[in-house]
């Protein structure tokens, strides 16, 4: 893929043309999937999968930094969170429809590394309570997005979304109430 | 829903966790008006609140899985993650406790071995308000850290919610500088105290990390050297810099006075629920660290916490405390009912002349810093777009991009690095070479250069300079050594190494470059006997590739010594294993394939698929022996073999001089065996002069290879000319 095509992409949605975002996504999607497979099966050096390197790279991979502005960067990060939810929750809806006896454990080792950190929550329901938050607060949705599947700090969303970062701090608390609330979880 | 009032059910819940649990009922009813509707969501929320304190507080992918075993440690779940690497619970199953176990980010083998040294220093303290480091260790090409695991909220999480009283922050500052006396006496420096390194439990605070945050700034070089820049880094340098000395920041290495400046950050936060110094980007508040004074504390903290804080933070080192036991003894002897009253902002300092200078000095430096790091960002961009374009098989346009970087910036050795990597990429080891030597002109000890280098130097059949270089991975020294006929020392290495070895992946590699020894020197039983204990070692933390590899070489193991049958039994194991389009494993699952079909004498099926495993360009990426296995594998002169088979002994010939020589995107390896494998098909020819040429090529490559092996003397005779 050229990454003249992601950074005219980036620049025509930062302009406002809500079109390219559409283009964008499939392209962010496909280079997170390939790096994500590439992390797993230990072709690199670092070992260790981490949403933010993956994104990073995938920023690298994809676009012509000699035309990027910081402003691009931010939009890109932000794609790149919801390319890896989408990842991640379809990791997950392959994962409900193949499993045995309901125990995320027993799948190979390769694949559970994907979904280690997510622990006892229930990735679809996640993704579907996220949905209807988007529909009530589009802000706080997109915080969760950047932090739990883009794996940013407070500091890099308060960044990325132009908000100080006791803004960001509050919104996620409640969101982080809404949600838990939304799953019926008790811990 | 609607929007209003779900602006309103936010404003109502953030004021109400303002209030005290119990009267938080009162006070959602009262301010949501009668609105029955936001006062039942408010009070929904605050219930889910409670309890979702670590709820989707760790990001959804993440490396270790659950259930994993590092060594003899269970991991559990992540606790946490932070500049150097990422928190799990864990259980020893040794000692039967709970611990909690650190995965260190670190990349080289160098900077691994200080991280190791220093957590082992820091190991030998003990103090109730330390956390305690029991064991570092290195599983699965994974440096840890095993810890005392403790159950608590970051004092970071505790001051977000707001100021402490008065008499909590001083309990918590007395014993964090109580920890940091005990560490100081023992010559242990924390350089890293800040609000997200201290946990408070119910017996109080605990510092983490206690000396190991020297390795934070090696490791950043390393990320940044290493090509691996990533948020993380810089989340890294923005959670520490609040916390930075003045003295730290204009470059000195600083003394445990600089950890006294961060308790007395800590301290300030603690009482006012802020910062002393801020700044909306890191040279501002580098700048406000320098050179302003604090900002002002609120009037409730009491005159002498203030003027604790305010020694803490003195500029100048003479007017700071000079010692953590005398902040301790200052805080315990503190009255905190004294009182309360403002501090006074510090008049202009008597030393106005000299800061003004320093102001000036430490512009400069902040200034020369930040181009810095923005050249270093620049660079690590263009070159990841070198290795884009590398993978893509778009070689001269990767070699411009890392032309291009190497030139603007050639103090820079990772730029050359990467110029190497793209030149023995597309078939170049000469120029790589150069590149390499460039690299390591600058910066001696980066391992991965020393690896290209060697690389480059094997390539060109140097295997003697190439071992020069020395590679710290005993599996590539093993593999240079054999290259040069030296399989005696090749073989001691590989024991030597594997007694040192953890059990699993490291293991694992030993024993398949041993197997590939053996191999060559048609010893199948012994290998097939390492390929089954390096199976035994693989059961332990299955690694794919390794798995793919050791049913290739079994399989090439079996071919050889005639049991066709057991080789398709691991043909057919190859392909269960090898379920992903992963190239590397393609690779090798063609290969055995290749092998099978020339055994059986198909042989446009062998040419095929030898001619399928040759499709990948040299690249280094990868691990140890995977990299150099992607590149000589025991099928790479398959089609030769298949022409030698079909009775074409010049097409064979054109094959073997095809291998050895370099060409765009084309691996050239200068293989011993190949030019010796020539020679005999040259002699076999009848052309004699020819494979003498080739006999004493192959005589120079093996100058100092094993005494009285057959090759070298079946050479020495055709070059002495006693026998055509």
């Amino acid at each position: 893929m050229d990454g003249g095509d992601v950074t005219q992409l980036l620049q025509e949605w930062s302009n406002g043309q809500q079109q390219a975002l559409d283009r964008l996504l499939p392209q962010i999607h496909d280079e997170l999937r390939k790096l994500a497979a590439s992390y797993l099966r230990r072709e690199r050096r670092d070992h260790t999968l981490q949403p933010t390197a993956l994104v990073n790279e995938a920023f690298l991979k994809l676009v012509d930094q000699r035309a990027v502005k910081w402003q691009n960067r931010a939009h890109f990060f932000g794609i790149a969170a919801q390319a890896m939810r989408r990842i991640l929750v379809d990791h997950a809806r392959a994962h409900a429809s193949s499993k045995r006896g309901g125990d995320m454990r027993k799948v190979p080792l390769d694949e559970a590394i994907l979904l280690g950190g997510v622990g006892d929550v229930d990735l679809l329901a996640l993704d579907e309570a996220l949905t209807r938050l988007a529909a009530l607060d589009p802000q706080q949705s997109r915080i969760v997005e950047l932090r739990f599947f883009g794996g940013l700090t407070m500091d890099e969303t308060a960044e990325v979304m132009h908000i100080s970062p006791a803004t960001i701090g509050r919104e996620w608390r409640i969101a982080k109430a809404w949600l838990s609330a939304e799953l019926g979880r008790t811990a | 829903m609607t929007p209003e009032q779900w602006s309103r059910v936010k404003d109502v819940f953030n004021a109400a966790l303002a209030h005290e649990a119990s009267s938080r009922a009162a006070f959602v009813a009262d301010a949501t008006n009668g609105d029955e509707q936001v006062r039942a969501e408010v009070e929904r929320l605050l219930a889910a609140d409670q309890r979702a304190t670590d709820f989707i507080e760790q990001p959804a992918a993440t490396m270790l899985p659950s259930g994993r075993v590092l060594d003899h440690y269970e991991i559990g779940h992540i606790l946490g993650s932070g500049g150097m690497g990422r928190v799990y619970a864990a259980r020893d199953t040794e000692l039967g406790r709970d611990v909690a176990l650190k995965v260190a980010f670190l990349g080289s083998p160098d900077a691994q071995a200080r991280l190791r040294r220093e957590a082992q220093h820091a190991s030998r303290l003990s103090h109730p308000h330390i956390c305690h480091i029991y064991d570092v260790g290195r599983a699965d090409g994974q440096l840890f850290i095993v810890m005392e695991r403790v159950e608590g909220r970051s004092l970071a999480d505790v001051i977000q919610e707001g100021p402490l009283p008065i008499a909590t922050a001083r309990k918590y500052g007395t014993e964090i500088a109580d920890a940091l006396a005990h560490a100081h006496e023992r010559g242990v420096t924390h350089r890293d105290l800040k609000s997200t390194n201290v946990i408070i439990t119910p017996r109080g605070a605990k510092v983490l990390d206690f000396g190991l945050a020297r390795m934070l700034a090696t490791h950043q070089i390393d990320a940044l050297s290493q090509s691996q820049r990533s948020l993380t880094a810089e989340g890294m340098i923005a959670g520490t810099l609040p916390y930075m000395a003045p003295e730290l920041l204009r470059g000195a290495r600083g003394d445990q006075r600089a950890d006294i400046w961060a308790l007395g950050v800590l301290l300030y936060e603690m009482v006012s629920g802020r910062r002393p110094f801020t700044g909306g980007t890191g040279f501002e508040l580098s700048a406000a660290i320098l050179h302003q004074p604090p900002e002002t504390l609120p009037p409730t903290v009491p005159a002498p916490m203030a003027a604790i804080i305010q020694r803490c933070v003195a500029k100048n080192l003479d007017d700071r405390y000079q010692q953590a036991a005398d902040v301790h003894v200052a805080l315990e002897e503190m009255n905190a009912s004294t009182p309360t009253s403002r501090v006074r902002v510090p008049a202009i300092s008597r030393r106005a002349k000299v800061a003004a200078l320093l102001l000036l000095v430490g512009l400069v430096i902040a200034a020369a810093v930040s181009s810095r790091f923005g050249s270093d960002i620049e660079a690590t961009f263009s070159n990841a777009r070198g290795y884009s374009l590398l993978q893509q098989g778009k070689f001269e346009q990767a070699l411009e991009q890392f032309q291009a970087v190497a030139k603007d910036d050639p103090k820079e050795a990772n730029a050359w690095d990467s110029l190497g990597e793209g030149y023995l990429a597309s078939g170049m080891p000469d120029k790589a070479l150069d590149a390499y030597s460039r690299a390591l002109s600058i910066e001696p000890t980066f391992e991965p250069s020393r690896l290209g280098r060697g690389l480059a130097l094997a390539a060109l059949g140097r295997y003697d300079d190439a071992l020069a270089t020395a590679s710290p991975d005993f599996t590539i020294r093993a593999f240079l050594l054999s290259r040069a006929g030296r399989y005696a020392e090749a073989t001691k290495v590989l024991e030597d190494g594997r007694r040192e070895s953890d059990e699993g992946e490291e293991t694992a590699n030993a024993l398949l470059t041993s197997a590939w020894l053996s191999i060559e020197r048609t010893q199948y039983a012994r290998a097939l006997e390492d390929l089954r204990a390096a199976e035994t070692a693989l059961k332990q933390k299955p690694h794919h590739s390794l798995l793919v590899l050791t049913d290739l070489l079994a399989g090439v193991a079996e071919i050889r010594a005639g049991n066709v049958t057991n080789a398709l039994a691991r043909m057919a194991s190859q392909k269960l294993r090898y379920e992903s389009d992963d190239r590397v494993q393609s690779n090798w699952v063609a290969a055995l394939e290749g092998e099978i079909a020339l055994a059986r004498e198909q042989y446009d099926r062998a040419m095929a698929n030898f001619k399928a495993t040759e499709s990948r360009a040299w690249l280094t990426l990868g691990s140890g022996m995977l990299a150099v296995f992607v590149n000589n594998s025991p099928a790479r002169d398959g089609r030769a073999r298949v022409e030698i088979a079909r009775g074409n002994r010049a097409a064979a010939v054109d094959e073997y001089r095809r291998l050895t020589t370099a060409g765009p995107g084309r691996s050239a390896v200068l293989e011993p065996r190949h030019i010796l494998a020539l020679a005999r098909l040259l002699r076999e020819g009848g052309d004699a002069a020819g494979a003498r040429v080739e006999y004493g090529r192959f005589l120079m490559l093996w100058a100092n290879a094993d005494k009285g092996l057959p090759e070298v003397e079946e050479a020495r005779r055709a070059v002495r000319n006693r026998e055509p």
